[in-house]
């Protein structure tokens, strides 16, 4: 069947353009896949699931939600009253909690009305569930009066007799609360709850039905880091005494859980003891993302082109891609080439000139690359060497060849370096999903605008064209990220650029160098806190990825983590996406890249012998002022 | 000179209120100097640095029987007063204490020119629990400094213009937020950082995002740069498609605006982002207070700088009260009352 360019984009954007898990609402449980982690969710045992944006926490809290568990299980299944687990998503919205902050009244008091807060709410939460769950399995389920009675008291609100009350009693409680809260000097809040006590109550009675016996209620609790810290300790103090009958699956940022300490100064929340540690970088390593992804990818097409076969869809064939060779022989200018084979003429023989016209442009290049100072002489001997056993530079091919790549179109328009295939795009997202699928849907997209065929093979620079177009939505999308998106929009740019005159200018110097460390000062000083807030905040809102140190470099260096810019922004500045080389970069620099960019970023490549004349790649000059300085 | 302006967009029909049918409760000034408040008022105001807060120098010299009370060091949680007492905002009592004692038909002006959205919006909503004759003074200013829609490629530096989101105090919900269904309001300005920043944070269903433009604008192209500074949100959760107007200075027709569309869209739950004009903010604040629909207000405290405008342009005083007082409306458009209902007693 074949669609029309409108049909198709539409379609296309219908399954691959909604990729945040908030714009999919109710689509969002037909789209579910599980990912490996997934199983390890499913225990009795408080959970910490860690992720930058876009990783699919909120994809899984919501899909272990009784909603989510529900819309994806087969009829079959649908049985609710033999599921093990029953959990009820929660997304710490900010414009509520910070409600409870204020100079007015001491964090005491505040942590007295949070946990209130925190009864109430979930205690709300399990009653809808259990009404939810009359509904679907066509039950009235109710407790006895007595526990009814103790969780009314717990709660300091009017005594009422049947749960369905008692759903209704606390939507007073939080409106009176609510009042309270507005006018908390005048008005402060009575008969405050005990923190957790009434949610121990309510959820152990509902387990002692029969009905509920052996089960256990899950409260899927997003974007933890919204909490303020004080908050964070009240949600500890929980996860850390929850009773058996209630757990907590929390998805957060990297970095975004601030606070480990409990109310009880002398307890802290310790992995493995106290809860079960799920990084979904560390799950999704290669393989298992991959596989995700492609799954991902290939179900949600089939949701709109049902009658399309899984091969035709296949990201793997689709994303074509090109060896190293093949993209030099395209990137190689004719100018270049005929030059050097000019230069070649005059030293050689014609017959071992004829000869070395047979070696491919591009590989000629890279021997002129492998020349020191250009000589011809030296490139002489390399092409003969060449011609004679090509193998003798696998080495010098390993090491050398792909960053050779980055400074055949050095101060050029056009293409700069070819980022395409499935392969390439899965290291750009980093296992990430929503960055993938992103990329996916502008290659799609830009392939059909470019009158390609839907479902052919889309082309090395179309998928380039898309790679370039997402980084650099993701980087004008950091600014409106957090209070500090400038500083990470500045210094995304600053390095950005740093890597990519590096790269355009790599020979001679240590090939695809794309990662920086810290030197740090053995004194902590002002710029010491302000390098290490920098650097959190850049690590939660994935403008950097930071990995764990390798070796020590020098005594004085601080060698907890290696940085570099998430890959996802390479295309649009034009360095290797591939994690290879480091640099050091003092705290002062650091700083100034964000601050003072233009002679800082000067200063880092004149430091490497580099100069930063070369001009902008035409994608980087929308940000000619910010490099101008 | 004085006179009761009445705004009527009828070639705007299909996307804006067809004001014809509501009070604009406005008295407009086109010079400051030519406002006088009414004898014997309490004019409550503070200033901001920018040039349009300083029109308050001539109503302090044009008018001795009027009571002044100048807000000075505000924050999110309260002000001080002349001789550095501290109100808090989260007390009705306090504020009542820095207002002082109203008697009746004293008129009670709050000038939001020189103020920050929490501490007017507190004092308004005290004030009108009260039953209080409010009014509601504005300054247009001549110009907003250049450059405030940030084009693509300038770096907008969001931790020099807000203090994050927090809810206005007094203002605060925090009832259950599971459901996904409710409706986004984004009362638009120029900057759409802001926008996105508030958008990550309130996460709307993009089929729920209703954004109010103001239209028009204090100069005839802000139309163009409340485009240009949203472009990006607009387009990407094609929300440009279902843009209101109202104008930009009458907060009366953003409050009938956002009456319609919770009418319309049979919304349980409203979501407001506060990020275009005091007058828009007021009408918000106004529909929060008198509607019966959950609403919830987001709001971003930006960071006044006294260079973000410039100049003095008109005046306008708003007479709320009246949108609370069914008995005696202050203007109406004609005074058939029984089809206006105007009466919104908060419930």
């Amino acid at each position: 069947m074949s669609y029309s360019d409108g049909d198709a984009i539409s379609k296309i954007n219908k399954s691959l353009g909604l990729y945040k898990a908030e714009w999919l609402n109710e689509a969002i449980f037909d789209l579910f896949n599980e990912p490996v982690y997934f199983d390890e969710l499913k225990t009795h045992r408080p959970c910490l699931l860690i992720g930058g944006r876009g990783t699919g926490k909120t994809t899984v809290l919501r899909g272990l939600s009784y909603e989510g568990q529900y819309a994806s299980f087969s009829a079959h299944k649908k049985n609710v009253e033999e599921w093990p687990f029953y959990g009820m998503y929660h997304r710490v919205n900010t414009n509520r909690v910070t409600a409870f902050r204020g100079p007015e009244i001491d964090e005491s008091s505040w942590t007295r009305y949070f946990s209130h807060y925190i009864n109430l709410t979930f205690c709300k939460q399990i009653l809808d569930f259990v009404k939810w769950f009359n509904l679907i399995a066509k039950l009235d389920i109710e407790l006895n009066k007595s526990s009814i009675k103790k969780i009314c008291l717990s709660l300091g609100i009017n005594e009422v007799d049947t749960l369905e009350e008692l759903s209704e009693e606390l939507e007073y409680a939080v409106i009176d609360f609510e009042i309270s809260v507005n006018s908390i000097i005048d008005n402060p809040p009575k008969n405050l709850s005990i923190l957790a006590a009434p949610i121990d109550i309510l959820t152990e009675s509902l387990c002692s039905l029969s009905i509920f016996k052996g089960k256990q209620f899950y409260f899927l609790i997003d974007e933890f880091e919204n909490f303020e810290d004080y908050q964070q300790i009240i949600l500890n103090t929980i996860i850390k005494h929850s009773n058996n009958y209630y757990t907590f699956k929390i998805g957060v940022r990297e970095l975004g859980w601030r606070q480990r300490g409990t109310l009880n100064s002398n307890e802290s929340l310790i992995s493995p003891a106290d809860y079960a540690l799920i990084s979904i970088s560390e799950r999704l390593q290669k393989n298992n993302f991959e596989l995700f992804a492609k799954k991902v990818i290939i179900d949600r097409l089939k949701k709109e082109f049902t009658e399309v076969k899984n091969e035709c869809i296949d990201p793997t064939n689709l994303l074509t891609s090109i060896t190293e060779r093949e993209e030099a022989e395209i990137l190689i200018g004719s100018e270049d080439y005929n030059k050097t084979i000019e230069s070649l003429s005059t030293i050689v023989s014609k017959k071992d000139l004829d000869k070395i016209r047979s070696i491919e442009r591009g590989m000629l290049g890279f021997l002129k690359y492998l020349s020191p100072d250009d000589d011809t002489y030296a490139l002489k001997e390399y092409a003969l060497k060449y011609l004679k056993e090509p193998s003798s530079l696998r080495n010098e091919m390993n090491n050398h060849f792909y960053a050779y790549l980055f400074t055949l179109k050095k101060g050029k328009t056009g293409v700069r370096k070819f980022y395409c295939g499935w392969d390439v795009y899965l290291l750009l997202a980093n296992g990430n999903i929503r960055y993938l699928i992103e990329l996916v849907h502008a290659a799609f997209i830009n392939h059909i605008e470019n009158d390609g065929v839907l479902f052919e093979p889309i082309s090395p620079k179309t998928q380039t064209d898309a790679a370039t177009q997402i980084g650099k939505k993701n980087l004008s999308e950091l600014e409106g990220l957090s209070v500090d998106g400038a500083k990470l929009t500045k210094l995304v740019l600053s390095l950005g650029r740093i890597f990519q005159v590096m790269a355009s200018d790599g020979k001679g110097h240590s090939p695809e160098v794309n990662q920086f460390h810290i030197k740090t000062d053995s004194i902590p000083s002002e710029a010491n806190e302000a390098v290490k807030n920098i650097l959190k905040q850049a690590v939660m809102h994935l403008a950097l990825e930071r990995t764990p140190g390798s070796k020590l470099i020098q005594s004085e260096e601080r060698q907890e983590y290696d940085y570099r810019l998430h890959p996802i922004f390479s295309p649009f500045f034009n360095y290797s996406h591939r994690k290879k080389r480091k640099f050091p970069i003092d705290e002062i620099q650091f700083i100034n890249l964000i601050d003072n960019p233009a002679p800082t970023i000067k200063a880092v490549l004149k430091k490497r012998n580099i100069s930063d004349d070369e001009s902008l790649p035409d994608q980087l000059n929308l940000f000619g002022s910010f490099y101008a300085g | 000179m004085m006179r009761v302006f009445l705004i009527n967009l009828i070639s705007l029909g299909l996307f804006m209120l067809d004001n014809k049918a509501h009070p604009i409760l406005t008295s407009t000034y086109e010079s400051t100097q030519d406002f006088i408040p009414e004898d014997n008022s309490i004019y409550i105001f503070g200033r901001s640095g920018e040039e349009r807060s300083k029109h308050i120098n001539s109503v302090y010299t044009n008018t001795p029987n009027v009571e002044f009370r100048e807000i000075f060091a505000e924050d999110l949680y309260g002000f001080t007063s002349e001789n550095e007492h501290k109100f808090y905002l989260r007390s009705e009592r306090s504020i009542l204490d820095f207002i002082g004692l109203v008697e009746i038909n004293q008129c009670v002006y709050i000038d939001i020119t020189g103020l920050t959205h929490s501490v007017w919006a507190r004092l308004i909503q005290v004030s009108l629990n009260q039953k209080y004759k409010v009014r509601v003074v504005y300054v247009e200013p001549d110009q907003y400094s250049r450059s405030t829609a940030p084009v693509e490629g300038q770096i907008y530096d969001l931790s020099e213009k807000i203090q994050g989101i927090a809810p206005l105090t007094g203002f605060a919900k925090i009832s259950d937020d599971s459901e996904k269904d409710f409706q986004f309001i984004p009362l638009l300005g120029f900057e759409g950082t802001r926008l996105s920043f508030i958008t990550e944070q309130v996460q709307p269903n993009t089929e729920n995002i209703i954004p109010i433009i103001g239209t028009p604008g204090f100069k005839p192209w802000y139309v163009f740069e409340s485009y240009l500074g949203n472009r990006k949100f607009l387009l990407e959760t094609e929300a440009w498609q279902h843009v209101r107007y109202a104008p930009a200075n009458c907060p009366f027709s953003c409050f009938y605006l956002l009456e319609e569309i919770a009418k319309n869209n049979n919304a349980r739950r409203i979501k407001i982002g506060l990020i275009g004009t005091k007058p828009h903010a007021l009408g918000a604040v106004l529909f929060s207070l008198a509607s019966e629909s959950r609403i919830e207000l987001i709001h971003d405290h930006p960071i006044r700088k006294a260079s973000r405008t410039d100049g003095i342009a008109r005046l306008m005083v708003y007479h709320i009260s009246a949108l609370f007082d069914g008995l005696h409306p202050v203007y109406t458009v004609n005074n058939d009352a029984d089809r206006i209902k105007i009466s919104r007693l908060r419930k």
